[in-house]
């Protein structure tokens, strides 16, 4: 599944966080600075390599109330495309049964 | 990691900031504003992302470069492909602009080519209040014609112009720290500002005044109580602040006097021409009647070209009297390098 993993842009990413705080489904309003960037470094960790840990079941779980709108790839200052980003990531915790 | 709590140890606190506004107008969580003081505040979420502190030209980290970069450029204006006397060639546009309109027609120039869908400027109300606008024709341009010394965060609203999905190419004015930041921008992973800013013209600069102490300046100076809305511009010529008043009477006040009026982080800045513009423009060096123009890059020579091949600039000869311009810069700057030594030490 690396397949337009190139096309993310996962290596211009600054783990800002701007991708989940602008989301307009206001689906991670509750999070703080730097946890919106742990999520996003969880999120680039598990479209890169995968699950890896029981650790990743929280980060699943926030992942889950994503629903691939696009919004949040316009307040990327970096270029990545989160949406992408995020669709390779559930489809990799959808490939591993969601552990 | 860096954030926003080393540009204040290292910038803010320190009054190094040069009020360039590109730590606002980066931040990706929108978290930093100015909010009528000198400095940036924050207020918000912060990722530790480094952001603001890897676009801001003043950090220890980038003055060290900025200084390193000062010597081998120390008897010149910085590099240049092209060094010009011109002045507008529409009359209506001197009329009504700034330093003979050159910045406003070349403005227009990019705009009606489509060299740039919008460029970001500065205006002003009638009180010489400004703030940063994005112009989209040349009816914007005009809006902007004549506001200059006085200081504007002008990068503060760049996120803005980047986001906005209808603007594909920018252009941005500004005085060199704002020319510095653009470059930072440019060496940082932010590839929608890399992507979006295409031209930067530049502005001459020895300092920037703040807005609130026109009034005292003018006051305590000129012994004159002069209503802002009575000001037509500001100007520098000959080592002189001029303010001219819309019945176009003008009073001097010399520059040292006046430099007791400007941002204090102005004392740490080394670049006097816009170095890192595409094109940088100012009153230094120029025969009366014109302006002295400096293209420092393909892009800048290819449109100051085109501007005078399609008779929009009018160029006077072309005379060495810049160098006069070079040997005051390079003066200006063994001063300010100076500073470098103990920023801290230097604001008391």
């Amino acid at each position: 599944m690396n397949i337009g993993l190139e096309a993310v842009g996962l290596e211009g990413c600054i783990y800002c966080g701007a991708c989940f705080r602008n989301c307009s489904l206001n689906a991670y309003s509750e999070l703080d600075g730097l946890e919106l960037k742990s999520l996003v470094s969880a999120v680039t960790r598990i479209t890169r390599r995968g699950v890896r840990s029981e650790k990743d079941k929280a980060i699943i779980e926030l992942l889950e109330r994503c629903t691939l709108q696009g919004d949040c790839d316009k307040f990327c200052p970096s270029l990545v495309q989160p949406v992408l980003r995020n669709k390779i990531a559930k489809s990799k915790i959808s490939e591993e049964g969601g552990k | 990691m860096t954030d926003y709590t080393d540009l204040k140890r290292e910038v803010w606190d320190t009054d190094m900031c040069s009020g360039c506004g590109a730590c606002v107008g980066s931040c990706p969580l929108e978290a930093l504003h100015f909010r009528g003081d000198d400095n940036p505040v924050f207020d918000g979420l912060c990722s530790k992302c480094s952001t603001c502190y890897s676009v801001c030209p003043r950090t220890e980290r980038d003055a060290a470069v900025k200084v390193s970069r000062a010597p081998e450029n120390a008897s010149s204006i910085g590099s240049y492909k092209g060094r010009y006397f011109a002045r507008s060639s529409d009359f209506q546009i001197i009329k009504r602009a700034q330093g003979y309109g050159v910045v406003t027609s070349v403005l227009k120039h990019i705009l009606d080519e489509g060299v740039v869908d919008a460029a970001f400027v500065v205006t002003s109300d009638l009180f010489m209040n400004t703030r940063p606008m994005i112009a989209r024709d040349f009816s914007d341009v005009k809006k902007s014609a004549r506001v200059k010394y006085i200081w504007t965060p002008v990068l503060s609203k760049l996120r803005e112009a980047v986001l906005d999905e209808s603007v594909e190419s920018i252009a941005v004015v500004g005085v060199p720290c704002v020319m510095q930041a653009l470059e930072m921008l440019d060496q940082s992973k932010l590839g929608l500002y890399k992507k979006k800013i295409k031209l930067r013209i530049g502005l001459f600069c020895w300092e920037i005044f703040r807005h609130i102490l026109i009034s005292e300046m003018i006051h305590k100076e000129l012994q004159l109580d002069i209503d802002p809305r009575r000001i037509w511009m500001f100007d520098i010529k000959k080592g002189k602040l001029v303010v001219e008043l819309m019945d176009s009477t003008e009073y001097f006040i010399p520059l040292g006097t006046a430099s007791r009026y400007a941002r204090s982080g102005c004392n740490f800045c080394v670049d006097f021409t816009s170095e890192w513009s595409d094109i940088s423009v100012g009153n230094a060096g120029a025969p009366k009647d014109f302006l002295t123009v400096v293209t420092r890059t393909g892009l800048g020579e290819g449109i100051i070209q085109d501007m005078i091949g399609g008779g929009k600039l009018v160029t006077g000869e072309f005379d060495e009297s810049v160098f006069a311009l070079a040997e005051v810069v390079n003066k200006k700057k063994k001063q300010r390098i100076k500073n470098f030594a103990s920023p801290v030490k230097e604001k008391d």
